[in-house]
């Protein structure tokens, strides 16, 4: 049987866990001081553990008593320094909330969490100078999931094939296994590795490019069985997943220390089909995993009568969304300054820039999340000429960043995380040849009816799309509109704006798609699956078929809610709220005031003296005694004694 | 020595017939499933996990205390639906103890849930 044969057939039932991991101490040690702010940096005294063992990006936990994280988490920045004897000094990254005092205990965990960067004058991150790190960009790796959890004896899967780097291509790739019993290729996209004991076992892959760089992620394969299991039944509700919001849960366990601010948190499952046990999803190797993330620390909810702790796990969005960070700016090398700056630091400046540079500068220099999350990156190779973002989450700005090119970041349940163009932004060709189908549902795959909402009439009555090409250190303004140059009498006028583009038919092509997506005669369908059906996600692209009234539609996945259709059947089921793809609507090019004349110079900075202020104007000059009147004609001034006369006689030019 | 029809085990390694556990015959309702659903094409679909039911006109003390020395995760193999016998792991659910009438329990019935097939 085919996975969906099986998952239409009778009977699926699903037990539901949450793993809150507990990562192990790595070193630690006890503070012998504070942070020193200068270099960020605190020594130690009674160090044990594995030094060697701290890799930088590891999170390091500050408590009161031994493991403990109660006063907070701060990340290494690079490797401590060893003084022997049990003496050292770690080297932090930046955070003034940090608050460290003599005798603090210091653990640093088996875990990298998700921390910003930041630039403080000519430096990144402290004390990181720039050399060439947007000439030869360091890869980004990708795990295809960077957790899985599997049964004792079990086989983890991963995929590096969405690995990449801007401006070369990848040329090398080394997975590190610790703890597997056997694996293969491991120096291939597709490696596997065997566990035979539960326990929590890092996965290291190490990625080169052509260009000679190359950078370590890390992952976890967690091993269920007898020295590590999940708990079951504490789901306090629904598992959600939405496409602009990313996935949530609301859980509620026995409280413990483990349950803190930041920690990863999976709600996987074992499932039944057919009375056999077996999974199905959209990632191989992580079909089991209904969301992974990390715990939202303003949503603990500690209830010591009862010795539980209520809490919210988030995926990728929501803990971007927590990382706060300074404002990001960059401008192409060929951009003349504007706004009287000049002397930009050499981390604000790159030669060929493109949106594709500019989120790999945000998740991988002004972030440590190329460390330790999958994000991959729709490769745009339009040039652009400045991005620049005043946001206060590495969310927003990199939101900020992907729009620039129409581009959204999305999450799927398993943390990976997508930089890409939604589907209704692509002409339907490319939708046909490019955009796979999860699958088509029929009317026996949703219970009862299918809610499906109707446009009463257009939503949009005037869609446009305005942005820049930029060439040779020129911009050109183009800008489309559709269905027309004028608005419909109906619906709102919405629009992409500041696009950066390669021509006009970009942004023609942008309105038309956008005017077609929300004009589409069915704005949602809600299917509520017959089956513990999870074939879909939100991302990356995908369809869903559906078919109305004898014609199929091929639908976006806009929300997914996975839900315990009553505790007394074990039945999981699935809600779905399906976007029906737009059609391609006419579009027009704008007018813009000036077009047709050749590119305008980019504005360049204003002048440094200010404008000299006229003050009174000069008085005229004084008239001979008998002179009756003085004409003006330009330059050219000449008196006449005798006005009276029929025709005067002008002196010569004054 | 042919496979006893009905058997019940700790797991589905280690089973014994009924006869071998002092137990009667059940009248046993073939496997089924937790609940029906109907889905967009009006037809039925059997959901959530698989449920077997053994019921016992009469049970003494001592085999109803047989019966709970499994309870909770068990082997077991039962009628199934298209008539033939299968051999499941499951979890067996058995009613709150009532006082027994004359020394025996009327109408028990034992009910394996989550059954998976071995």
């Amino acid at each position: 049987m085919t996975d969906i044969d099986t998952i239409r057939s009778a009977g699926n039932w699903s037990e539901a866990y949450v793993l809150v991991d507990e990562p192990p101490a790595v070193f630690e040690a006890l503070a012998t001081g504070t942070i020193i702010q200068e270099d960020w940096s605190v020594s130690y005294d009674n160090g044990s553990g594995s030094l060697a063992g701290c890799l930088p990006d590891m999170t390091l936990l500050i408590g009161s008593s031994a493991g403990a994280g109660d006063k907070g988490a701060a990340r290494l920045r690079k490797a401590p320094d060893d003084l022997g004897g049990g003496l050292g000094v770690f080297y932090l990254g930046a955070d003034p909330a940090l608050a460290i005092e003599f005798g603090d205990y210091l653990t640093v965990i088996d875990d990298f969490e998700p921390f910003a960067k930041h630039p403080v004058d000519t430096l990144m991150d402290v004390d990181v100078t720039y050399s060439d790190q947007f000439t030869d960009f360091d890869p980004v790796p990708w795990f295809n999931g960077r957790c899985a959890v599997i049964a004792a004896g079990g086989t983890a899967l991963f995929d590096a094939s969405r690995c990449w780097v801007p401006g070369s291509t990848i040329s090398g790739l080394s997975w590190t296994f610790t703890g597997a019993d056997s694996y293969t290729g491991e120096t291939t996209a597709t490696p596997t590795a065997t566990y035979d004991t539960s326990g929590r076992y890092r996965v290291k892959l190490t990625v080169t490019a052509a260009n000679g760089k190359s950078f370590s992620g890390y992952g976890y394969v967690f091993v269920l069985g007898e020295n590590l299991a999940g708990e079951s039944n504490h789901l306090a509700d629904e598992v959600e997943v939405d496409y602009m919001a990313g996935g949530s849960a609301t859980v509620e366990l026995l409280d413990r220390p483990a349950i803190r601010d930041g920690a990863r948190a999976i709600i996987y499952t074992r499932d039944w089909y057919n009375a056999v046990e077996q999974s199905f999803g959209p990632v191989a190797g992580r079909e089991n995993i209904l969301l992974e993330g990390r715990i939202i620390g303003e949503t603990i909810k500690r209830n010591p009568m009862q010795d539980t702790v209520e809490f919210e796990i988030g995926g990728p969005v929501a803990i971007l969304e927590r990382l706060a960070t300074l404002p990001a700016g960059l401008v192409d090398r060929t951009l003349p300054t504007d706004e009287g700056q000049e002397d930009l630091p050499d981390w604000s400046v790159m030669d060929d820039m493109t949106v594709t540079k500019g989120l790999h500068y945000l998740a991988h220099l002004r972030s440590t999340i190329t460390r330790c999350m999958d994000i991959d990156v729709e490769d745009w190779d339009w040039p652009i000429h400045k991005l620049t973002s005043d946001a206060e989450t590495l969310f927003s700005q990199l939101t900020a960043y992907a729009e620039r090119a129409a581009l959204s970041v999305r999450a799927d349940r398993s943390g990976r995380i997508f930089v890409e163009r939604d589907t209704q932004l692509y002409p339907i060709s490319y939708r046909t040849a490019n955009i796979p189908v999860a699958m088509t549902l029929v009317d026996g795959d949703w219970l009862d009816e299918l809610t499906i909402v109707r446009r009463q009439r257009g939503e949009v009555g005037m869609a446009t799309a305005e942005g820049t090409i930029f060439s040779g250190g020129k911009l050109t303004q183009v800008g489309g509109r559709a269905p027309g140059d004028q608005p419909a009498h109906w619906g709102v006028q919405e629009g992409l704006s500041e696009l950066s583009v390669s021509g006009a038919v970009d942004v023609t092509m942008l309105a038309g798609l956008m005017a077609g997506a929300k004009n589409a005669e069915i704005e949602r369908i809600t299917a509520r699956l017959a089956y513990n059906n999870r074939l879909m996600d939100t991302a990356p692209r995908m369809f869903v078929n559906v078919t109305v009234d004898g014609e199929t539609l091929r639908c976006a996945v806009r929300n997914m809610r996975m839900k315990l259709y009553s505790e007394a059947t074990g039945f999981w089921n699935v809600e779905l709220d399906l976007e029906p793809e737009g059609g391609e609507w006419p579009s027009v090019v704008i007018k813009y005031p000036g077009e047709g004349e050749p590119p305008v110079t980019p504005p360049t900075k204003p002048p440094v003296d200010p404008p000299i202020d006229p003050g009174e104007p000069p008085p005229p000059p004084e008239p001979d005694g008998d002179t009756d009147a003085v004409v003006c004609v330009a330059a050219d001034v000449r008196t006449s004694d005798d006005l009276d006369a029929g025709t005067p006689t002008w002196s010569s030019e004054l | 020595m042919s496979i006893p029809a009905y058997a019940l085990g700790e797991s589905t390694t280690a089973m014994y017939s009924l006869e071998a556990l002092g137990l009667p015959l059940p009248k046993a309702e073939a496997v089924d499933y937790a609940v029906y659903v109907e889905n967009g094409a009006g037809e039925p679909v059997g959901q959530g996990w698989l449920v077997a039911r053994w019921r016992f006109a009469v049970l003494s003390a001592a085999q109803i205390a047989t019966l709970e020395s499994y309870a909770g995760a068990c082997g077991v193999r039962t009628l199934k639906a298209d008539d033939s016998y299968g051999l499941y792991s499951a979890t067996l659910v058995l009613p709150p103890r009532v006082a027994p009438k004359v020394g025996m329990t009327l109408d028990y019935t034992a009910e394996f849930r989550k059954l998976v097939a071995v």
